[in-house]
């Protein structure tokens, strides 16, 4: 087990002209150690979800259970919420949302020593989530708030990364990152997936999704329109779902309508698909 | 014509920091989709600040639609030239939607009686009339997107930077509002559109590349120019379309296929 969300709905503003209902009555579990993708279209509820994971809000109704942290909304207070916050760490779509001190180096350090680190043991934890994020000691002493909109995530997801959580959410990590760094995102996904964490990806890039993602959540509306492999995601009706599919599959389908069909072949990369087209033309 | 020149424009956010743009020469011709691309921090939002006469203390001449950027034609060129910047939130002044709309229509000088008709007709546009009387700070990520695109294009500008804009929006969304620019385009095709983006497929669809690297720009051209060369793309850390990495991984691999060939040809090729 690792979150398991049980007839939860949320509301902005309630009891306001501007109630909006985000979330109805949704239920879905995440496993342990798996990489989960949220996708959906915009507004569809994939961010106030999980800021539910972490008890940034808190449901309406239902209750959300992570690990040994329940929250119930029938509960006033949410229980144990900074050891939840340390379990559970949550980048934000938008890193300004998180970043707050004076220095890169200090906003950074901010988590572990709120978690009960010493000054210098903190400063090292920072240090080392900055070089993970490929940020060198030169931004250090730098304002967070005057870096380049790419620069401010790394940062952001350094001071996530520096509260070392066992589940990791991440709402659109690679938005506005280059190609580089994407993949040094996502390459350290991997990673830290395979020392055992549990990682939750919003995103709106399917190749992504198709690429780490072992688990996909389609939201709709406020509800879950889908929750399983991604594969079988792009063999449904997709025409009304805002997502795209990956382009790969696009190449496939190209494929297909000439009389070509690779469907059996589980192809997921390029050097997959040039691998079966080699050796078929060798045949 | 050129609609922008931009001559040994170089610039530092501080005395303390070295140069964030170094030297750049650029032209943009009237009329065309440029994109920029760039690593993060190679000073493209930069760029575009300085452009908009935003960062004054700058070296070198940049001229827009003619007019020399300074003080005396700073408004004149306002009317110009309008940007949408890489966060929403930085942008948002009204207390709601319509207002924010509004208030970019009125420093423009629109009559108050055309407003209304320009706020729905762009809000609607990009699918946010539902909207108008919500507070920009409570939207959804692609939702704030959204508005600050609609109050872009409203004020029917000249040229358009759009920062990253769309980088948080669904893909149907994406494709909705690259149809929309190119409607506003086909409309008038002396519009000209420079986006800021890590989009290797926009990018492959646009008029003109621009490369940064480090506050320079190392490379410029069509796309066909600037993005043919699947190793020499990795190796300034770019990103490679996916038709171009199929193409060369094909042919790698004993195919014979045209550099620039549709997938549709790539598939009678392979199918054959
Ligand atoms: N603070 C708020 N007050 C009122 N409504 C809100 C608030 N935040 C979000 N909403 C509304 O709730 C809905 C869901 O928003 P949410 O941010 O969860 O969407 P999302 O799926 O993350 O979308 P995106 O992909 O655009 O980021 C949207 O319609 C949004 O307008
Ligand atoms: N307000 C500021 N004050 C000082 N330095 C800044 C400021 N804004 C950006 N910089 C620095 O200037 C350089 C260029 O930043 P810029 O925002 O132009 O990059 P960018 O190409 O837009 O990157 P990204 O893709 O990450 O948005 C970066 O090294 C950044 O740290
Ligand atoms: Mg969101
Ligand atoms: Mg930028």
């Amino acid at each position: 087990m690792s979150i398991k969300v049980e007839n939860v709905s949320f509301t902005y503003s309630k009891k306001t002209p501007n109630s909006y209902e985000a979330l109805h009555n949704v239920s879905l579990e995440i496993k342990k150690n798996s990489i989960t993708g949220i996708v959906g279209h915009t507004g569809s509820g994939k961010s106030t979800l999980v800021q539910m994971f972490n008890g940034l809000l808190k449901p309406e109704t239902g209750t959300i259970t992570v690990d040994d942290f329940v929250i119930d909304s029938k509960q006033k207070k949410i229980k144990n919420v900074k050891q939840l916050r340390k379990h559970v760490g949550l980048v934000f779509q938008f890193p300004e949302y998180q970043l707050f001190d004076e220095t890169v180096e200090k906003d950074v350090s901010f988590g572990p020593k709120n978690f009960g680190m010493n000054n210098i043991d903190a400063l090292n934890k920072a240090h080392e989530a900055l070089a993970m994020m490929g940020i060198d000691e030169t931004y250090y002493k730098r304002s967070p708030f005057e870096l380049s909109g790419g620069e401010k995530r790394k940062v952001a997801l350094a001071g996530i990364l520096a509260i070392d959580p066992d589940i990791l959410i991440l709402d659109e990590p690679t938005a506005g990152l280059d190609p580089k760094s994407s993949l040094e995102v996502l390459t350290l996904v991997e990673k830290l997936h395979e020392q055992g964490k549990t990682i939750v990806i919003i995103t709106h890039d399917m190749d992504l999704l198709f690429r780490y993602c072992d688990h996909v959540v389609l939201l709709k509306d406020g509800n879950v329109a889908f929750d399983g492999k991604p594969e079988n995601l792009f063999q449904k009706n997709i025409d009304d779902l805002s997502i795209d599919v990956p382009k790969i599959y696009q190449f496939l389908d190209i494929l297909k309508k000439k009389g070509l069909d690779l469907s059996k072949e589980n192809i997921r990369s390029v050097d997959e698909l040039v691998k079966v087209l080699t050796e078929r033309r060798k045949k | 014509m050129n609609i922008i020149e931009v001559k040994n424009l170089t610039y530092s956010y501080s005395e303390e920091q070295i140069n964030t743009l170094h030297n750049v020469n650029l032209t943009i011709k009237r009329g065309d989709y440029v994109s920029i691309l760039g690593h993060n921090g190679s000073g493209k939002s930069t760029l575009a600040k300085v452009i908009m006469g935003l960062c004054p203390n700058y070296q070198g001449t940049i001229t827009i639609n003619g007019k020399e950027l300074n003080k005396e034609n700073l408004a004149a060129i306002r009317k110009d030239i309008v940007m949408v910047f890489q966060n929403p939130d930085n942008q948002f002044i009204g207390a709601t939607v319509e207002d924010d709309i509004a208030f970019g229509l009125e420093n423009a000088q629109v009559p108050h009686k055309e407003m209304r008709d320009i706020i729905l007709d762009y809000a609607n546009k990009v699918g946010m009339s539902n909207y108008l009387d919500k507070e920009p700070s409570n939207l959804s990520g692609g939702q704030k997107q959204r508005v600050a695109i609609a109050g872009v294009l409203a004020l029917n500008p000249k040229i358009i930077i759009f920062d990253e804009s769309t980088s948080m929006l669904d893909p149907k969304g994406k494709k909705e509002i690259y149809g929309l620019i190119s409607l506003l385009k086909k409309n008038n095709p002396d519009l000209t559109v420079i986006s800021i983006t890590h989009d290797i497929e926009e990018a492959y669809l646009s008029d003109y590349i621009v490369v940064m690297n480090h506050g320079e720009v190392i490379k410029e051209g069509t796309p066909n120019e600037v993005l043919k060369n699947a190793s020499e793309l990795a190796k300034q850390n770019l990103d490679v379309p996916f038709q171009v990495k199929l193409i060369d991984a094909l042919n790698k691999s004993g195919f014979d296929i045209k550099e620039d060939a549709s997938l549709e040809e790539v598939g009678d090729i392979v199918c054959r």
